[in-house]
């Protein structure tokens, strides 16, 4: 009796193993059609793009070339380097590159450092109106605060470090911050001088694999595992040239496991993962104020683990000293961690932190800037020194 | 005694010359304005518009986007024009221009060193826009000041 109810059992396994096996060939082919449409549409919107930039006419092409330039060194004393995410040296060029005529645009960012390089943003965009911008290709997700403002422009962000929460799928970043789809962006007068800002967008997401996330490269592409997403951000602005203003932020994205299984989750087979955030920014003369906040629900399919629900965020305060000198402050926090097991897949993720930063721009368009933390980790609690020279060359 | 009267009148007459003549051109070498070429569509740009454009904003007059031309020629003229019109440092300016290149793709405002080079852009670009000194730019038959930016 009891070898008939495991041989049942073992043809339901396996029965389930082969209906799943299935299902995943079947994405895996949907997945792969995907891909080369969204491949097709890209050079098909390029070649659009180049035809119409030349037909174009009355309207002479605009261009540029802006490389943002960084080297950096660290200090971490008395810290196991392999339990937190610090590089003691790093070089970098982030080169941009844009090319505008008529309402037409195309626009790339290609970063180049020491420990690797990558197609950051490939964007074909179509610009009706000076109220929308409808955009093809690879970006930044709009739900994230601090890369939307910064993106990888080290120069224009006051400190050295972004904070935790929004470092990059390969820095240990936990929320996915590269897509490849459609963006759509625009903003809408309002009475009083108000701007409304929305930013929405769709497509291919990240991966997990035993490094982190990992997003979807466009130079060697592959579609295996990347499944969808799509975020939105809505901000009011104070007046359309203000950079006070307070917004929502939300994404929804499937983030499937690439290669060996993680040993914490045998059995894992996605993470359903939603974000939900507020923000605002206050700017006053020289003073500028952001507090930024974010909900985080990731499920781990296929376990029995339960939800991970993450409240972090953070605070930052700077203001100009003298016109060439800047200070900068930063706290950031998290809560509700030992109910996170998506977070296990993280274990460096500094869960809180405070920062202390100076800049001088000591020429037009160099800034050398110093800079403090102390953080902690679920596992360990460091100190880390900076000091970094960071430029935009045109 | 006699010709006190003629004297005096004389006097005022130089005066007037004085003040008819030199204090317009005192005035105008503190003038700031905005520029465009002969051939420009842009009639008029409210202040706003003014510092959309040249914090690289998108701004369309006759469906056709317009092309600031950050004029680097003279840094007292610059300053002017970023402390009185843009309302912003140069650093702060700065980065907020390289912001628009790095989260919308748009091309930096043309930055020129000479004079030169600016009123020929500006003669040989319909949609370039550009600010000078009065005494600069006036009198100039291909180019068009469209308003006073800022006076002394």
């Amino acid at each position: 009796m009891r070898v008939l109810i495991i041989l049942a059992c073992a043809s339901e396994v396996s029965a389930i193993t082969t209906a799943l096996t299935e299902a995943s060939i079947i994405r895996a082919k949907i997945l792969g059609k995907v891909l080369i449409m969204i491949l097709r549409c890209l050079a098909g919107a390029l070649m659009l793009a180049v035809s119409a930039a030349a037909a174009g006419e009355g309207d002479a092409p605009q261009h540029q070339l802006l490389v943002f330039g960084s080297a950096e060194v660290a200090r971490v004393p008395k810290s196991n380097l392999t339990t937190i995410y610090s590089r003691p040296e790093v070089l970098a060029a982030d080169v941009l590159f844009t090319l505008q005529r008529g309402p037409i645009k195309l626009f790339g960012e290609f970063e180049l450092n020491d420990h690797e390089s990558d197609l950051e943003r490939f964007q074909i965009g179509w610009e009706p109106s000076e109220h929308m911008v409808l955009w093809l290709g690879r970006f930044h997700q709009p739900a994230s605060i601090w890369n939307s403002e910064y993106h990888h422009g080290q120069y224009l962000q006051t400190p050295i470090t972004r904070p935790g929460v929004e470092n990059w799928d390969d820095d240990g970043g936990i929320i996915p911050q590269q897509f490849t789809g459609v963006l759509t962006e625009s903003n809408w007068n309002l009475p009083g001088g108000r701007v409304l800002k929305i930013a929405a967008g769709g497509g291919l997401t990240s991966v997990l694999t035993p490094e982190g996330l990992e997003s979807f490269d466009l130079l060697r592409p592959n579609a295996d595992r990347h499944r969808f997403g799509y975020q939105a951000r809505v901000a009011l602005m104070s007046d359309q040239l203000s950079e006070s203003g307070a917004g929502l932020v939300y994404a929804q994205e499937k983030i499937a496991w690439r290669d060996a299984l993680p040993a914490p989750f045998p059995m894992l087979r996605y993470v359903d993962f939603s974000l939900a955030g507020a923000y605002a920014t206050y700017v006053h003369g020289s003073w500028k104020l952001q507090a930024v906040g974010y909900y985080i629900d990731a499920q781990l399919k296929g376990t029995s683990f339960r939800d991970s629900d993450v409240l972090t965020g953070y605070l930052t305060l700077e203001d100009a000293l003298t016109p060439n000198l800047r200070v900068f402050v930063r706290r950031e926090d998290s809560s509700h961690l030992s109910e996170a097991p998506y977070l296990r897949l993280f274990p460096r993720f500094p869960t809180a932190r405070s920062t202390l930063a100076v800049r001088w721009d000591f020429m037009r368009r160099h800034a050398l800037t110093t800079e403090l933390s102390d953080t902690y980790t679920a596992t360990d609690h460091y100190f880390e020194y900076r000091l970094q020279w960071s430029a935009a060359l045109r | 005694m006699e010709c006190r009267p003629t004297v005096t009148m004389r006097r005022l007459v130089i005066l007037l010359v004085l003040i008819t003549r030199i204090a317009p051109a005192i005035a105008g070498e503190r003038a700031v304005v905005l520029v465009v070429g002969a051939a420009s569509p842009v009639e008029s740009l409210d202040a706003i518009e003014v510092r959309k454009l040249f914090l690289d904003f998108p701004v369309f007059v006759r469906n056709q986007s317009l092309h600031p031309v950050d004029n680097f020629s003279d840094p007292e003229l610059r300053d002017m024009f970023l402390q009185n019109v843009i309302a912003m440092t140069r650093g702060a300016y700065d980065r907020r221009i390289l912001s628009q290149v790095n989260s919308q793709g748009r091309p930096l405002p043309l930055e020129l060193e000479s004079l030169g080079s600016v009123l020929r852009t500006l003669e040989a670009d319909p949609q370039a826009v550009s600010f000078a000194w009065l005494k600069d730019v006036v009198g100039n038959p291909r180019l068009r000041i469209v308003r006073v930016l800022w006076q002394e």
